[in-house]
C-alpha cells in the first residue's frame, strides 16, 4: 500500500507540475494549489482532466473539488463560511487544513484548503475502491 | 445587517459590482490542445461553436474563461468549483456579449443586467464585468 501511495504521490506531483508549470521540487503534500502554487480556475479543470487520463478513472463533478456548496445561504453569511458550512466541507473533504481555515473562514480563503495531499488522499481512496 | 450589526452592502445595493479577470492566452492554448475533447463537459454548445468557429480557438476560449470568471467575481462567488463555469453561459453576439444563468444562478436569468467588456493584448485577455 505504501509503495502504491508513493507512486500516486509521484504521479500527482508530475500532473501538478505539468498543469501549473512549476518545478516538482517546489511541490509538497502540504502545498496549497492556489496560495503556494498559483493555481487559477482553469488549472483546476486541467488538473481534473490530467488526473483522469493518468489514473484512467472518471472523477465525477464535485467529488474532488466541491461544487456549488457555497451558494447555499445556510453555509455562507456575509462572505464567511458558517459553522454548518465548515462541517459540510469537512465531511466532503476530510483531509484538509480545516483547523487553519476555521480561524478566519472567509469564502475568499477557501481555495487555501485545496492541497496536494488532499488530492493524493482522494486518489488513494478512489483507486482502492476501484480495486475492490 | 452583517455580523457586526452594520448594513450589508449586498442588501443596500448601492454600488455596482465589478469583476475583473485576466487569462493568459498561452495557458488557454495549452489547455485547448490538451483537452479540446472535454469542452462539452463544462461549456454550452453555443460556447463550443463560438470557440470552434473562431480563427484562433484558444483565444476565444480565453475570452470565455475571463468573461465567466469576471461574472463570478461580480456576483461575489469566488469559488464555484471547476465545473461551476457551466452555470454562467456567455452568449457572444455581433455587437454585445450577454449572459445566461443556470443552476444556482437561474433566478438571475433575464433579471440581472451586466455589462461585459474585453481587452485583448498579445499575452493576456482581460474581461471586466460591471453588474448593477
Amino acid at each position: 500500500m505504501q509503495a502504491d501511495k508513493n507512486g500516486i504521490i509521484q504521479s500527482v506531483k508530475t500532473v501538478i507540475s505539468q498543469a501549473l508549470r512549476v518545478d516538482e521540487s517546489q511541490i509538497s503534500l502540504e502545498s496549497s494549489l492556489i496560495k503556494d502554487l498559483g493555481a487559477e480556475s482553469i488549472d483546476f479543470l486541467d488538473i481534473v482532466f490530467r488526473l483522469e487520463k493518468t489514473f484512467k478513472i472518471k472523477i465525477p463533478k464535485g467529488e474532488l473539488f466541491p461544487e456549488k456548496l457555497l451558494t447555499d445561504p445556510a453555509f455562507v453569511k456575509d462572505g464567511r463560511v458558517t459553522g454548518a458550512g465548515i462541517a459540510e466541507l469537512k465531511a466532503r473533504i476530510p483531509n484538509s487544513r480545516w483547523e487553519e481555515f476555521s480561524k478566519n473562514p472567509l469564502v475568499a480563503n477557501l481555495g487555501d484548503v485545496f492541497t496536494v495531499g488532499m488530492i493524493v488522499n482522494y486518489l488513494c481512496e478512489k483507486l482502492e475502491a476501484v480495486k475492490r | 445587517m452583517n455580523s457586526d450589526g452594520m448594513p450589508s452592502f449586498d442588501k443596500l445595493r448601492i454600488f455596482p459590482r465589478l469583476g475583473v479577470d485576466l487569462v493568459e492566452i498561452q495557458k488557454a492554448k495549452d489547455f485547448y490542445r490538451a483537452h479540446r475533447d472535454r469542452l462539452k463537459d463544462w461549456l454550452a454548445p453555443e460556447e463550443i461553436s463560438y470557440i470552434r468557429e473562431s480563427r484562433k480557438p484558444y483565444e476565444s476560449l480565453a475570452v470565455l474563461l475571463a468573461a465567466k470568471e469576471a461574472v463570478f467575481k461580480a456576483l461575489s462567488r469566488p469559488w464555484m468549483g471547476p465545473f461551476g463555469f457551466g452555470d454562467i453561459q456567455i452568449v457572444p453576439g455581433k455587437n454585445k456579449v450577454s449572459c445566461r444563468f443556470r443552476g444556482p444562478f437561474e433566478p438571475f436569468d433575464g433579471k440581472k443586467r451586466f455589462t461585459l467588456s474585453f481587452y485583448k493584448g498579445k499575452r493576456y485577455v482581460v474581461a471586466l464585468c460591471a453588474g448593477i
